[in-house]
């Protein structure tokens, strides 16, 4: 055991390591210096690491999980058909968002929406930046910025990156998701006290949804929709 | 309270805290992070009766957690993250802010996959082993990425020191 080899154990394993590099940093005044030094970064590290947590994280996640599976996750016999029945009551008179991959986007946008309330209700100076970077960090590129928007951020959607935005349009608050690369059918949405309507182009899908009056929805989809360019589209 | 949210609850309460902090660190934004870890507890919940085994469980939530992390990048390619975008940083638990800051500063430079290895290494105590399960290679490779990791950051010390004296 030489110092090189101790300090290479120390810089890769400091936590575990072997009996002849512990007996070596022991007796090699240089090597215990350097150990003390890495168990240093360590703790410095795994301060760093412990970052707090949002307010209230836990109580979200309670709320939001078993709820939502239950959309998701196939159900058995009885159970499944009852499901079935209820979503259909619920979709009326419209089909569902459901993509190539079976994932039905309205009931995934819905409850991310009622998940995130917070999201919807405070306004945050900066969102008409925030929706261009995402925008962009999402491969896109912007022509005109929409109005009133009050919040603007990632979100996940069943796997998928999207941008997860709040627009105030009409006098009215609209929750607004923009999917690259996800292809969904297009449809219109009354789900659980939402209404909105679902685009789909090539390239992305966008949606928007709101609780209130549908008259501005279609509007402001087909706005956003024109706006909103993906590399390789036209 | 039906069996399912108190199983959910139980998740939520063992292990958020943990998965949110390994989350913000993989995508350093923390409205992803949360959806991160929503998406892998809702996943876990599906296969509540298999996670019994407390230390094996965190491994699996905490691979989940990467995986679909690694799933938003399914089409489209992972952007740099910048230095710059440590404002997205929540409070630090730490009294040492200063320290702190410094620290995440240093580590936000690291290569992604030698930061989370370190990560997982100091923040959860995790041997090489585990890290190597968890970042889908092996033991030797986490062995270079914790070294490289280590060993640069020891570097930034000597070189603020250097900076330091000379100022």
């Amino acid at each position: 055991m030489n110092c090189f080899e101790a300090r290479r154990a120390l810089l890769t394993d400091p936590a575990r390591l072997p009996g002849d590099v512990a007996n070596h940093v022991s007796q090699c005044e240089r090597c215990g210096r350097f150990a003390a030094q890495v168990r240093t970064l360590d703790m410095r590290v795994a301060d760093a690491w412990s970052i707090g947590t949002p307010p209230g994280l836990g109580d979200r996640l309670k709320l939001s999980g078993p709820q939502r599976s239950r959309a998701w996750v196939p159900v058995m016999g009885g159970l499944a058909l009852a499901a079935s029945v209820l979503v259909a009551a619920l979709v009326i008179g419209f089909p569902s968002a459901q993509g190539p991959g079976g994932i039905d986007w309205a009931a995934s946008m819905v409850a991310h929406s009622e998940y995130d309330a917070a999201h919807e209700l405070s306004a945050d100076p900066d969102a008409s930046q925030d929706f261009e970077r995402v925008i962009q960090r999402l491969g896109g590129r912007i022509r005109a910025i929409p109005d009133g928007i009050t919040r603007a951020g990632y979100c996940v959607l069943d796997g998928k990156a999207a941008l997860h935005a709040v627009i105030e349009h009409a006098g009215e608050r609209f929750v607004v998701y923009v999917l690259p690369g996800v292809a969904a059918q297009q449809a219109l949405v009354d789900l659980g006290g939402w209404h909105g309507e679902i685009l789909s182009g090539d390239h992305s899908t966008i949606a928007v949804l709101g609780r209130g009056t549908t008259d501005a929805i279609e509007q402001l989809a087909q706005s956003l929709a024109a706006s909103v360019q993906w590399s390789g589209s036209a | 309270m039906s069996r399912s949210r108190r199983e959910f609850s139980v998740l939520v309460d063992a292990y958020a805290q943990d998965l949110y902090r390994y989350a913000y660190w993989l995508c350093r934004d923390p409205h992803v992070a949360e959806d991160l870890v929503q998406e892998t507890l809702l996943r876990a919940w599906k296969s509540f009766d298999k996670l019994q085994d407390v230390k094996a469980a965190r491994s699996w939530l905490i691979t989940t957690v990467r995986r679909e992390n690694l799933r938003r990048f399914e089409r489209y390619q992972p952007t740099t993250v910048d230095v710059d975008e440590m404002e997205y940083l929540p409070a630090v638990a730490t009294d040492d802010v200063a320290t702190a800051d410094e620290i995440r500063t240093r580590l936000a430079s690291l290569p992604v996959v030698d930061r989370e290895a370190l990560l997982l290494q100091a923040g959860y105590g995790y041997s090489l082993k585990e890290i190597a399960e968890i970042m889908d290679t092996t033991p030797a490779a986490v062995g270079n990425r914790v070294y490289r990791a280590r060993q640069r950051l020891l570097q930034q010390d000597v070189d603020a020191t250097k900076r330091e004296v000379q100022a």
